[in-house]
């Protein structure tokens, strides 16, 4: 194995060729089997013999689930200078990526961010995702305070680490004149549109603002879709489709895909790759089926660079659809759901 | 028409998948669960009096999508007790179900109906409820139903095997009956296994292999939805994730081993995808499954009964031998329930 942490890192770049990629890919992968223990014995679980696989997409990828019951590290966890946690909404236990260091998380993010946000990006930032110092192992809340470093000249922090959002506080940092940079999640948004929506109010954000939405919809019990929801951003703020950015993305990732709300088309930045699964054969799909996202990241050295998702989508022209969370089979009958009981309690 | 008559014409239709060959077997049962071979046609002398079983007039079926046979051990006991039947069928249809009910005799067929939609109106006209579906499914239909109603609920369960040998190369010759009773079904009944356990290592990495082996001998292809799909595959990768050895066809998710050696179980959610799990204690082991569990198949020959201590304290209702799972006898009490007994009321005349 000649590839080492510092050979990794120098291919973090936004000119990274295919073939680079590749070949760094396959190499990171092969260093992590070795210091990885938790993929090496993931791949042992599958029967999968290192020396066997040819290419990287020969390697199977880690479900996002074993960050959340396993440190997923190549290096000792208590070196780790960062630890991003999920919001632990979405199953019982948080999950945790540990990062030795952010050099390759801060330049994948800012290759990606630079890459598809639309022209002439605002420089005033509001921000409906805490700060850091509101959360400490957001990965969201890192990302945003690393990237307004060098793009923002003001940013203001409108929501604290409760997450609970107050529309009065955001319309006041907007002054009507200077075009804005807005980001939030998704169900930030839906708070702001339900505050608006219950006030007949509409708001003309200034031209060249942009709309910058993340995540799912964390702590509210409705859903709307995402087409729905940019319609109604665009609608209630006046602000174009197309200067509405969804990034997909999550903690255990390093380099998120970007969407304009104008077709809602995920791209892929230079560090990644997308493959979507065919669950019944485990094959790559072909355009226009269905499969399980599998997210290959070059900027992953210290975790794992393969990872499983539990989301579906679909091939584009240009990229991929996201179609939503993967539903378990359907419980059926008097037979048992996928995962019933939990260990530690009772529930379906 | 007497119990006698029906019984003469159910067991015309149905093959033996339902427990019973002829006429004889299904007068047997009733008269073991009724306590008199002709309590639903005579009255019936017992020491204070006479006593009769009344049938219900007609019973509202909530049928799951799972398994016709499910639906056709109902059918046969509200038309062996002479009762009219209304099933509420399921979105997609059951489709070995209502051929067989087309088929039934005009005197059979017509007390059965068949709705596409649930109806709370017509349910309440019923004097017996019975619920085949998820625990979500039974409450909201028992929320619907009156005290006045008998309610018959069978929701979540699942079975599972325990290998209880000393030796653990005598778990080979148990893989295949194992697999015999996971492939009935394709694994969405109640009475399908979903792990099998064991207190050793070796012998449950031994049954593992043995299994993965009989599996891909018998498991024949299968087509399955694309969420089956993805659940089995889900299933797999993440029991890889946590160390658990898998063992599993290449493509088409025909079938699944999952090997594991924390003892913590789970269900598999179907699909012919089986957990062998190395435990410490069988009774330890099984406590969280409590209340959901069906049947316990034993990979032993003869003297269950030592089992059935077990069995009452994890709230089984069924010890079967290895294999067996998917064979109930007609005396099958189902989750624990005489299925004739509970649905009849009783009159009693007191007196000469």
């Amino acid at each position: 194995m000649q590839a080492d942490i510092h050979t990794f890192e120098a291919l973090i770049r936004s000119d990274l060729t295919e073939e680079a990629w590749v070949l760094g890919m396959f190499d990171l992968l092969q260093y992590q089997i070795s210091r990885n223990q938790v993929y090496n014995g993931f791949l042992k679980c599958l029967d999968c013999i290192p020396q066997q696989l040819r290419s990287w997409c020969d390697f199977p990828a880690l479900p996002v689930f074993a960050f959340r019951n396993t440190q997923v590290t190549c290096f000792s966890p208590n070196q780790a200078t960062m630890i991003f946690e999920t919001s632990g909404t979405t199953r019982d236990q948080l999950g945790r990526h540990y990062m030795k260091d952010a050099r390759a998380y801060e330049k994948a993010l800012a290759i990606g961010f630079d890459k598809f946000m639309p022209p002439h990006m605002p420089l005033k930032w509001v921000s409906l995702i805490p700060p850091c110092s509101a959360k400490r192992h957001s990965s969201l809340s890192y990302m945003v305070n690393h990237l307004s470093k060098d793009r923002a000249s003001s940013i203001h922090w409108v929501v604290g680490g409760d997450y609970v959002v107050d529309p009065s506080r955001f319309f006041a940092m907007l002054d009507g004149e200077t075009p804005t940079f807005l980001l939030g999640t998704s169900s930030a948004w839906a708070d702001i549109l339900e505050w608006m929506i219950s006030r007949d109010m509409g708001c003309s954000l200034p031209e060249g603002s942009v709309v910058f939405d993340t995540g799912g919809f964390k702590k509210r019990g409705d859903v709307m879709t995402p087409q729905h929801l940019w319609k109604l951003l665009s609608e209630r703020l006046d602000v174009p489709l197309d200067r509405i950015i969804n990034e997909y993305g999550m903690t255990e990732l390093s380099s998120p895909c970007y969407a304009s709300a104008a077709d809602g088309i995920h791209q892929v930045p230079p560090t990644l790759r997308v493959r979507l699964i065919d669950p019944a054969t485990g094959r790559d799909c072909q355009k226009g089926e269905r499969g399980l996202v599998h997210l290959y990241d070059l900027a992953n050295i210290h975790s794992v660079g393969a990872i499983a998702t539990e989301d579906v989508a679909i091939w584009e022209e240009n990229g991929f659809r996201l179609l939503g969370r993967c539903p378990a089979a359907p419980a059926r009958g008097c037979s048992l759901p996928y995962g019933f009981p939990k260990v530690e309690g009772l529930c379906v | 028409m007497r119990l006698s008559e029906r019984a003469e014409l159910l067991s015309g239709i149905f093959d033996k998948s339902l427990g019973f060959t002829d006429s004889i077997d299904l007068l047997t049962w009733a008269a073991m669960e009724l306590g008199f071979p002709n309590a639903l046609d005579d009255w019936c002398a017992i020491s204070s009096g006479k006593i009769r079983a009344v049938a219900p007039e007609k019973i509202y079926v909530v049928t799951a999508s799972t398994l016709s046979v499910s639906a056709l051990t109902v059918l046969v006991t509200g038309l062996l007790l002479g009762s009219r039947m209304v099933f509420k069928m399921p979105g997609g249809g059951l489709s070995e179900f209502e051929d067989a009910v087309k088929n039934l005799p005009p005197a059979l067929s017509e007390k059965v109906e068949l709705l596409p939609q649930h109806s709370q109106k017509i349910m309440q006209e019923c004097d017996a409820v019975i619920v085949m579906g998820s625990d979500e499914t039974v409450e909201a239909i028992y929320r619907e139903t009156s005290w006045r109603q008998k309610f018959i609920p069978y929701g979540h369960k699942i079975s599972c095997g325990i290998l209880p040998m000393t030796n653990p190369s005598d778990a080979r010759r148990w893989a295949v009956h194992a697999v015999r009773e996971t492939l009935a079904y394709d694994q969405r009944g109640c009475l399908s296994p979903q792990c099998y356990l064991c207190t050793s290592q070796e012998t449950a990495e031994i049954f593992a292999k043995e299994l993965a082996e009989e599996f891909e001998k018998n498991a024949p292809k299968k087509t399955r939805s694309w969420e089956e799909n993805a659940a089995i595959y889900l299933a797999r990768m993440e029991a890889a994730a946590q160390g658990h050895r898998v063992y599993a066809v290449g493509e088409g998710n025909r079938w699944s081993v999952i090997l594991q050696s924390d003892g913590a179980i789970i269900s598999s959610g179907g699909g012919c995808t089986i957990r062998v799990v190395w435990v410490k204690d069988f009774a330890e082991a099984l406590a969280p499954w409590q209340g959901w569990i069906s049947a316990i198949s034993i990979a032993q020959e003869g003297n269950l009964l030592a089992w059935g201590e077990l069995a009452e304290r994890v709230k089984a209702s069924r010890v079967c031998q290895m294999g067996e799972l998917q064979n109930p006898p007609i005396s099958w009490r189902h989750d624990g329930m005489l299925r004739l007994g509970s649905l009849v009321r009783w009159i009693i005349v007191e007196g000469d």
